[in-house]
């Protein structure tokens, strides 16, 4: 299938540059922070990124707000970024341009982390985990405007995302979502692609988003995507399996190109899952 | 804030062991930071950290043995501001008397810690604002008469540390030790060549001793791993010693949070009260907006 042989590609691509970019590391950070006995550790890599962080820790609480984006110019820009204790999150992000932002707070009880990110092309993969809930997120996207926001706290993970081309470019992406609740897990894959010969002079348009959420009960993982007929050939696609489902599929659909339309058609496909303790 | 009192008042007769860990890890309180980074390009790297922690926490002990018999004594904390102390004592069948007063008060008011990356990630900044006042008072005596004394301490704030070792039959032996840690500013800046580190910061330590051994007597002062006195001493040797030091650089955000309770109850009137002759006091510089701490010996006692 199609999508299996793309994304065993995608994971070949992110082991070599986890690889690379291991022995080619500008600066790592390694952090812990403690208020009232409770640990939240910070754990940053970065190249060619330029990073800024504001720690405020009192004796009840602690707020870490950092931000980043690659140094103007430059390529082969990335960072990785490691955040949390019984709650926390993971992100890699190999980008050109790309925005990232992280609110970490804790009290003696309990902590919790926001981030936040804009890419246009490149990589991110994402893990947001607490003690009941594990989510991971990976998204190749190009040419796209895409941004994404996830959070994790010890009481549930939340997160939202969605993407439009950039306009007038060839564009694609794939998105994926893991998802495990309760020993119950659950993959939602996603892929669309737009073809290189341009006929017509209205842009394809589409969009997709992505949703998870959980709490001690329930967790749900969505993706959906919006696409209408324009200057390129759009393929795209959303398979799905589960431990607890048969295996599901919404597509593969198509819509050709078109030198001018009358009214636009547009096709939309989603999937999603739920999980129940 | 947690509030642990002690005073322990036995007489020995045969044998008596004695186990005190104070240490902020296993509080439920702890408060501080861990950082370190590593800056490196394709040539060369630089490494850079640095630790403090603390919990809020009052602690006393107020400790007396006297008896015949063996003994032996383990003291240690740790992990409050950087400061503490260490103590190890162990005699063998003899007469002892022993005394021991620790004052132990520290809190959190605040941590800034301000971390930047620029120039293609090669330029790592780091400012941490930090005030946690701290402080530590012990005052221990020790007589012995016997088949044998071993007895080492070590008082730490931060970089500075003091230690002493005695073997001895014939031994006596009396130190006051005062730390305290109020509030610092610590500046690094690492590139894959260098690191520079400036640390400024009000502290100030104070150290008075008085002993008579017969046999072993051991003092070092060593600041930021440097011995700067190292005195051994073999045989019947009678020694008074007084050390201080004192930082004055960082300036306080907030000097609201400063510990009353140590220095009107533990030193000034605690001592005071029992005819001591050891004081101190407090003076603050409102015009240099700082906050130090000034120790007088006013009479040392001779062994």
């Amino acid at each position: 299938m199609r999508m299996k042989i793309s994304n065993l590609c995608i994971i070949i691509i992110l082991v070599l540059i986890s690889e690379a970019t291991t022995i080619t590391a500008d600066v790592h950070m390694s952090d812990v922070y403690y208020t009232s006995g409770n640990a939240v550790s910070d754990s940053m890599t970065l190249h060619n990124v330029d990073y800024k962080s504001g720690v405020m820790i009192f004796p009840t609480v602690l707020v870490d707000n950092s931000k980043a984006g690659p140094v103007d110019g430059s390529e082969d820009c990335w960072l990785e970024d490691s955040t949390g204790n019984d709650a926390g999150s993971c992100l890699k992000i190999e980008a050109d341009k790309f925005e990232y932002n992280k609110i970490s707070f804790a009290d003696g009880l309990s902590n919790a982390v926001i981030n936040n990110y804009k890419l246009e092309s490149g990589l991110a993969q994402a893990k947001y985990f607490n003690g009941i809930t594990s989510i991971r997120e990976i998204v190749s996207s190009k040419d796209n405007e895409y941004q994404s926001c996830f959070v994790a706290s010890r009481q549930g993970l939340y997160s939202s995302s969605f993407g439009w081309p950039t306009r007038g470019k060839y564009s694609g992406f794939y998105h994926e979502i893991s998802m495990t609740h309760a020993g119950k897990s659950c993959k939602i894959e996603s892929e669309l692609s737009c073809s290189d010969e341009v006929s017509g002079e209205i842009p394809v348009q589409y969009s997709w988003d992505a949703l998870t959420g959980s709490d001690d009960v329930y967790a749900m993982a969505r993706i959906g995507i919006s696409a209408s007929d324009g200057d390129r050939d759009v393929d795209f696609c959303i398979d799905g399996e589960s431990s607890y489902l048969t295996d599901k599929h919404s597509g593969p659909e198509h819509i050709d190109a078109v030198e001018s339309m009358d009214k636009r058609v547009s096709k939309d496909v989603y999937m999603m899952y739920e999980i129940i303790r | 804030m947690g509030t642990i009192g002690l005073r322990i008042v036995s007489k020995l007769d045969i044998c008596f062991l004695l186990m005190l860990f104070l240490t902020s890890c296993i509080t439920e309180g702890k408060i501080g930071y861990d950082i370190g980074v590593t800056v490196s390009n394709s040539t060369s790297q630089s490494q850079w950290g640095r630790s403090q922690s603390t919990a809020v926490l009052t602690f006393h002990s107020d400790t007396v043995f006297n008896g015949d018999g063996n003994t032996s004594k383990y003291l240690n904390i740790v992990g409050f501001a950087g400061i503490g102390l260490k103590e190890n004592t162990y005699t063998k069948e003899g007469r002892l008397r022993y005394e021991d007063l620790i004052e132990l008060t520290s809190q959190e008011n605040y941590i800034f810690i301000d971390k930047t990356v620029t120039n293609n990630s090669e330029f790592y900044r780091c400012e941490i604002n930090e005030s946690l006042p701290t402080f530590l008072y012990n005052e221990n005596k020790i007589y012995y008469r016997g088949a044998g004394i071993r007895a080492r301490n070590r008082y730490y704030n931060n970089e500075d540390a003091l230690y002493t070792k005695y073997y001895s039959n014939r031994f006596s032996k009396t130190v006051r030790y005062a730390g305290t840690y109020t509030n610092g500013l610590i500046t690094a800046e690492v590139t894959p060549a260098r690191v520079d580190e400036e640390v400024l910061k009000n502290s100030a330590t104070a150290f008075v001793l008085s002993s008579s051994s017969d046999q072993y007597s051991g003092f070092a002062f060593v600041s930021d791993s440097v011995p700067i006195i190292e005195e051994i001493y073999l045989g019947s040797f009678d020694i008074n010693q007084i050390i201080t030091k004192e930082y004055e650089g960082a300036k306080e955000v907030d000097l609201t949070g400063w510990l009353e309770c140590c220095f009107s109850e533990g030193l000034e009137g605690g001592l005071s009260n029992k005819n001591e002759t050891f004081m101190a006091h407090r003076a603050t510089h409102a015009d240099e907006n700082r906050n130090i701490l000034i120790l007088h010996e006013s009479d040392t006692t001779s062994s």
